[in-house]
């Protein structure tokens, strides 16, 4: 056997192994040309920025000029990974679904995650490829000063993990979209989503440029990037399983995967919050901070990831707890952020702090339980049935905080003259919240005891909606 | 002997609207369906839920004797399925959108090249090999779509109209195509709203209307039930002079003569054509053979006038005609 022969071997059994979505999109990537257009445009900009670099350098020797070229360099990549490919990404999943190719896909048994995956990877591999042709750039900074090695390692992991993030956001916001208006909502939704993803990204970027230097002493920055990283990662995750549960076919179940991803970024995240209160030696009012990021995040992930399209009947008479039906995925969100209250209560109880923490710990699990409940007895009436069923929940959980937001400052401004009343406001999830946080009063006892009642009716009636959903599903 | 694939009993319920409701019939090896129905009658539906990709409010689906409702996963590998819209990859080439399915379906190697290769060969797609799909042709579009449902060699093929849209050449490459593959033993279920367009690809048909089933059967015993019921026909007659003297006084007397018949209405000339209608007066129901009685009766007419007839003919039924007098176009 001649060694081409071997190679020609190896590399057809590298191409087999990648699957299929990987090789179709390669191929389509190729011919599509947006990628050379862009690899090409990225390295003239890093080429030129390097040459600018070096003519100041040698005109001004002394002076620093690091953290200026490498906020640089990571903005013109963050433009492309942040952005760029996380929309060709949202692009090529959306024509699967216009095309319905994707249900011609599932049919040969490759199935919604491996559809997902398959364009994730892809995309994050044309990633890779802008990031190491931009990385030796990046690493040139270091020669520049000002700058050193942990900052710059730390930007490019980073960078990554927030790529992936938006990539993920990219193809879970086009698997939602099955139907005209769907998409062309999707697009406005992507378009502002990657937007201030990349926004953020790219202030971050020039953060770590300006006060990476502290990384090494200033704990707090540092377990703040490393938050960031977990969050971003972790969000990956949620947001592909997500993405997987929107392309699942009526007769798959759809609701395991999402379950345990859920679950287990949930315990990491609360977890990770523990650590961080107990080696920062946090006080009650961290303890309340703490409460209010987990619930938040919590609440999204509860409200996008858990998939309520839960697959047929007949599959769900088996299987326990990660048994389809809207009914588990529901109580699960509610169990999670019941428990990111109790830890948070617990760490407050232990080191006393202020009784409007205490109040405020509990409003950030009664706001959520209040939302996410209307949303789901919200999302069966009839104008939202129209958008399918996970997706009607999710519409009416946004629909309904607007709404819960704008009624209440009317109301406190026709009431009181003023927006921030604590009584009227008792029942918004932002200025109620808020006024959690920062007041304390009498009036705010009886606004969260107002709360506590109408979170407790509206899971009541949730509940009660989702028992009987399930029933006549397995019927 | 059992059939391949045995519906029972099937419903999908919208809300208030039966897409499909309680319909029953079966498919053994090696026969070609045809399921007809006018616009929104719930063929997708039905083929849909055969497919795997729905669920049914109620009843049950068997393939080889085994539930694809309880266990979609099993009954995959044994469908292809078409559906109404081509899905295809606009920037692939007709090689790479076969083999890239065909990797989707796990072949491998050797075994892959074979598959795509005999699937071309059969589609008669190896001349447009390198051709992107997107610059195909309708009918070329369709024969792709074909080779992606046969890749893993499934025995029952579930086409959504496959014949909408193709010119009547490509209508026969189709039929001769679906023949092969029944005489190799796979059942084919195609869908159409048309029932001339199907009469000589299938064995059997199915009509349905407003998700239900009204008849099954073979194709000539469907459609002379739905002739029958109508309670109109078309025909048309040709006149022949030598030269076309005297064209015009012929087609003169044949109108004149036709309006005096019972049942004959709507009579239209034209040079050597003569268009009328059969109709019973409101009221009347349709008995069998009525309009074949009520035809030889004006042709002895005709000849006995000593008027130079040199063909008549009913016109065809299709779908459309006998849905407009039986149902009275309860199209939802
Ligand atoms: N997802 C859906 N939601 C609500 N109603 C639907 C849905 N899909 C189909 N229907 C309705 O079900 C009925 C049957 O539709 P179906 O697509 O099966 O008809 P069809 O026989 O295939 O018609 P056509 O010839 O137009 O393809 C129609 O009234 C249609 O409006
Ligand atoms: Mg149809």
């Amino acid at each position: 056997m001649t060694l081409a022969s071997a190679t020609t071997r190896q590399y057809e059994r590298l191409i087999e192994s990648v699957g299929p979505i990987v090789v179709k999109e390669v191929r389509q990537g190729l011919r599509a040309k947006v990628f050379a257009i862009f690899f090409g445009t990225l390295l003239v900009v890093c080429l030129s920025m390097a040459l600018v670099a070096v003519a100041e350098a040698t005109d001004s020797a002394g002076i620093a000029h690091g953290k200026e070229f490498f906020g640089a360099y990571l903005t013109a990549l963050g433009a492309v990974t942040f952005f760029v490919i996380p929309f060709v990404a949202f692009r090529s999943m959306l024509r699967e679904l216009e095309d319905e190719t994707w249900v011609l896909l599932t049919l040969t048994g490759l199935g919604a995650v491996s559809i997902v995956r398959g364009k994730w990877v892809s995309a994050m591999s044309q990633a890779m490829l802008f990031g190491s042709a931009c990385a030796p750039f990046v690493l040139f900074c270091y020669f520049l000063n000002g700058i050193d090695i942990l900052q710059i390692i730390t930007g490019l992991l980073l960078a990554a993990g927030w790529s992936a993030m938006l990539t993920a956001v990219g193809v879970a916001v086009a698997t939602q979209a099955h139907s005209k208006l769907g998409r062309t909502v999707a697009h406005f939704v992507v378009l502002g989503l990657l937007g201030l993803g990349t926004l953020g990204g790219i202030t971050f970027c020039w953060v770590l440029a300006e006060e990476g230097s502290r990384l090494a002493t200033n704990d707090a920055f540092r377990n703040f990037a490393i938050t960031i990283g977990l969050f971003a990662w972790g969000s990956t995750w949620l947001l592909l399983e997500g993405a997987s549960a929107g392309l699942t076919l009526p007769s798959e179940p759809a609701s395991r995967r999402p379950r345990i991803a859920f679950t287990i970024v949930g315990l990491l995240a609360l977890a990770h919050g523990l650590v961080l209160f107990v080696i920062e030696n946090g006080r009650g009012n961290d303890a309340m901070g703490g409460q209010v990021v987990t619930s938040f995040f919590f609440t999204i992930a509860a409200a996008f990831c858990i998939s309520e399209n839960d697959g047929w009947p007949r599959q769900a008479a088996t299987g326990g707890w990660l048994r389809p039906g809207a009914l588990r995925s529901y109580l699960l969100g509610l169990g999670m952020l019941f428990a990111s209250a109790a830890l948070w209560l617990f760490l407050y109880a232990r080191r006393d702090g202020s009784e409007k923490a205490f109040r405020a710990i509990l409003a950030a699990f009664a706001y959520p339980a209040l939302y996410l409940s209307l949303a789901v007895v919200l999302g069966r009436l009839t104008p939202l049935q129209k958008f399918g069923e996970p997706v009607a929940t999710r519409v009416a959980f946004l629909g309904s905080v607007a709404i819960g937001v704008a009624a209440s400052v009317g109301l406190s401004i026709a009431v009181e003259g003023r927006p921030d009343g604590k009584l009227v406001n008792a029942l918004n999830p932002i200025v109620g919240l808020v006024n959690f946080v920062d007041r304390s009063n009498d009036e705010l006892d009886a606004a969260l005891v107002l709360l506590g009642c109408a979170a407790l009716l509206a899971v009541f009636l949730a509940t009660l909606v989702l028992v009987g959903r399930d029933q006549v599903r397995s019927a | 002997m059992s059939a391949l694939l045995e519906v029972k009993g099937l419903s999908r319920f919208y809300g208030s609207l039966k897409a499909v409701d309680d319909i029953t019939f079966s498919l053994p090896e090696g026969t070609i369906l045809g399921f007809i129905g006018p616009n929104g009658a719930g063929k997708s539906t039905t083929m849909r839920i055969i497919a795997t990709l729905d669920v049914p409010t109620s009843g049950e689906v068997l393939l080889e004797g085994k539930s694809l409702v309880a266990r979609p996963d099993q009954a995959r590998p044994l469908l292809g399925y078409m559906p109404d819209r081509y899905g295809t990859y606009d920037d692939m080439t007709v090689f790479e959108f076969l083999d890239f399915f065909a990797r989707a379906y796990r072949l491998r190697g050797n075994e892959r090249k074979a598959r795509v290769d005999s699937v071309m060969d059969f589609a008669g797609l190896l001349p447009l090999k390198d051709k992107l799909t997107s610059e195909l042709s309708k009918g070329m579009k369709q024969r792709v779509a074909l080779g992606r449902t046969l890749l893993h060699d499934p025995r029952l093929l579930i086409l959504d109209e496959p014949a909408d849209g193709l010119d009547p050449r490509a209508r026969i490459e189709l039929r001769e195509l679906l023949r092969a593959l029944a005489s190799q033993g796979k059942a084919v279920l195609i869908s159409s709203h048309i029932l001339t367009e199907l009469s000589e690809i299938c064995d059997t048909c199915a009509i349905i209307e407003q998700g239900h089933l009204l008849a099954t059967g073979t194709v000539q015993e469907v459609l002379s039930r739905t002739s029958n019921a109508a309670a109109f026909s078309e025909v048309e007659l040709t006149l022949f002079a030598p030269g076309g003297a005297g064209l015009e006084e012929i087609g003169k007397k044949a109108e004149r003569l036709l309006l005096e018949q019972p049942l004959v209405t709507n009579v239209t000339v034209l040079n050597h054509a003569v268009r009328f209608r059969l109709e019973l007066a409101a009221g009347q129901t349709p008995s069998s053979g009525w309009v074949e009685e009520a035809s030889v009766r004006v042709l002895k007419v005709l000849v006995n006038a000593e008027l130079p007839v040199t063909s008549f003919r009913t016109r065809e039924h299709d779908l459309e005609d006998a849905f407009m007098s039986v149902t009275k176009g309860r199209v939802q």
